[in-house]
């Protein structure tokens, strides 16, 4: 999916317990055994941000531009901080194909697109502990058995 | 943008649908949940109302926490906002749950799945908060087009008003409403589908701006944008196509095995269409047929559009109707142009040149010529008889009034359309360079026009 052209939404909670949605900009593994994922993210609204400290929940949900099937991971943060070289460039690349992927399905032009980008990054890392099939129709929302 | 906060107002754009919403929701014990909205609408200045379909975590996050954000973006500037919603309230029938319906029901209707995925229930949310993200700079700044502007649209109704009034039969009234709609108003991709007799199925009878065929072309009432727009007499918006129907297809691959597959339609279509508006043509509380505009712009119409349209479809229906009903009572009591003298030597004329072999299949009334489908339906069985009538005797004038008394045509008694069945058989034949042709002589007269030996095959099975 990632290779495709893949559209990253975010959720977390802030410490008041407000919800904020937002996106995301790079995702990888960075360990199989405990499913950690690390995403980099917008970092331009400190509600946000303050949603991102460690032994918080996140969610993020990554979806097919061409066909919407979309997976949502969920789990404890355990790590926040500033954005390093590989995260840049893996953002770089995978928002390439991303606004790449909306253009040549909705004729979006990708230098528009660009204003989606964000000023400021943060990157995340969590632990994956549930996954769901977020594709839209009757079985949204279903668990499913490996993230 | 301004530094003023962004208000409901200024995000209208951001609910046509056109590029996903964003919303995210917290659970009783702070877990969040995020996912893609299919459709959103506003309510009023303070609330908007979310389409409930499928969103069953989201619904159990929100009885536990009523609080949401959502983000939405602008289809065209691009701009971004994040708002902060509080919920309020379900609605499951009135004025903002059929909003909503529709907009799902077109969606829907986009892959046939109008009869399987419907809106369950409208949630209604209070906007506490607007921000407007800060835009990243290395994109471009496209501003918004400017709107219509309204004395010109007036100047142009009047003139398409005249333009109708003046016209003096069906044919007529069709090709000077289309032409005018790209000439006046800038509706480049138009097709104008009348009602059938028996009022369940949509037949072209004009379009412009598209390069495949046209004419004849069917839709059930019902069926898709088009015959959602005829069977609810409303206009029916999308935009966005390709992201539409990329969220209807997903919903469809969802249902797999409850769909049933859905009739081909054959409507013209306009290559890389992003945008189509369909209203219906209704007179004296009659739908008479649908008017359709298309646009590659995926951002193309908006509420204005389907104003102008509904009173130039109002005006359509009306004329069509007033012409029927002149040619109905018809006869020697109504002036009528004199019939030109019977033409001789005609080059589309008489029973010389290649021999034409026109096939007829009594079941449905299509009519092949050699291996080529030309017609079918009322319009194929008229085409058969003129033929058959030809073939006999030679016969090349026709009334309406002799058509209407034919049982081999399977006209309805009470109410038919036969002036518009023969100017749709007009067209096909036109559209198809075919060697017979339809010419009109005088209200109520028309002559056949055949350019070739006839041989007629009926196939009854």
């Amino acid at each position: 999916m990632l290779d495709r052209g893949c559209g990253l939404i975010v959720g977390v909670t802030t410490p008041e317990g407000e919800p904020q949605a937002e996106r995301a900009w790079a995702i990888r593994v960075v360990d199989e055994a405990s499913k950690r994922i690390r995403c980099t993210m917008s970092a331009d609204d400190e509600r946000v941000v303050a949603g991102l400290r460690p032994g918080r929940t996140i969610a993020v949900t990554g979806a097919d531009v061409r066909t919407l099937a979309a997976v949502q991971v969920k789990g404890p943060i355990t790590w926040s901080g500033p954005a390093d070289e590989t995260d840049l460039a893996l953002m770089a690349h995978q928002s390439d194909l991303f606004l790449e992927a909306i253009h040549e399905v909705d004729r979006n032009p990708v230098e528009q697109l660009r204003r989606m980008l964000p000023i400021e990054v943060i990157s995340v890392e969590f632990d994956v502990v549930e996954a769901f099939d977020q594709s839209a129709g009757p079985e949204a929302g279903a668990r499913v058995t490996s993230a | 943008m301004s530094d003023a906060r962004p208000t409901l107002r200024d995000l209208d754009r951001c609910f046509g649908g056109a590029i996903p919403m964003v919303m995210a929701t917290t659970s009783a014990d702070g877990t969040p949940n995020v996912t893609y909205l299919s459709r959103a609408h506003k309510v009023d200045d303070e609330r908007i109302a979310i389409s409930n379909q499928f969103m069953s975590k989201t619904s159990r996050n929100l009885a536990a926490n009523p609080r949401a954000s959502v983000l939405l973006m602008d289809p065209i500037t691009h701009d971004e906002y994040r708002i902060s919603l509080v919920y309020e309230r379900t609605e499951r029938r009135g004025h903002v749950f059929e909003r909503l319906r529709t907009d799902i029901d077109v969606l829907a209707s986009l892959t046939g799945m109008q009869d399987v995925f419907r809106l369950r229930a409208a949630d209604i949310f209070r906007v506490v908060d607007i921000r407007v993200l800060p835009p990243n700079p290395a994109g471009t700044y496209l501003p918004p087009p400017p709107p219509r502007d309204p004395v010109g649209d007036l100047a142009a109704m009047a003139e398409i008003s005249a333009r109708i009034a003046r016209a003096g039969d069906v044919d007529v009234i069709v090709d000077v409403a289309l032409d005018a709609l790209d000439q006046l108003l800038g509706y480049s991709h138009s097709i104008l589908l009348l009602v059938d007799e028996e009022g369940r199925t949509l037949y072209s009878i004009g379009a412009r701006g598209f390069a495949s065929d046209s004419v004849g072309a069917e839709v059930a009432l019902g069926e898709g944008l088009v015959g959602m727009a005829a069977a609810r007499c409303s206009p029916m918006r999308a935009g966005h196509l390709g992201q539409m129907t990329k969220y209807s297809n997903s919903m469809r691959s969802g249902y797999e095995g409850s769909v049933h597959a859905v009739r081909e339609v054959s409507l013209p279509v306009l290559n890389g269409a992003q945008s189509r508006l369909a209203v219906p043509a209704v007179t004296a509380g009659e739908l008479v047929g649908v008017l359709v505009v298309d646009s590659v712009d995926p951002v193309a119409f908006g509420p204005s559009d389907e104003h102008l349209l509904s009173i130039v479809a109002s005006q359509l229906a009306a004329a069509i109707e007033h012409e029927r009903a002149l040619e109905r009572d018809d006869g020697p009591t109504r002036p009528s142009s004199p019939a030109p003298p019977r033409s001789q030597g005609s080059p589309l004329s008489g029973p010389v040149g290649p021999e034409l072999v026109f096939r007829f299949f009594p079941v449905d009334g299509s009519v092949f010529l050699g291996h080529d489908y030309v017609i079918k339906g009322v319009a194929g069985r008229i085409l058969w008889s003129l033929l058959r009538h030809h073939a006999s005797d030679g016969r090349v004038d026709f009334t309406n009034k002799e058509l209407r008394l034919d049982p081999t045509l399977e006209m309805p008694g009470f109410k038919d359309n036969l002036e518009s069945r023969l100017i749709l058989l007009k067209r096909r034949l036109d559209e198809h360079g075919a060697p017979v042709r339809i010419e009109k002589t005088g209200r109520g007269r028309f002559r056949l026009h055949v350019a070739g030996a006839l041989r007629l095959e009926t196939n009854d099975v």
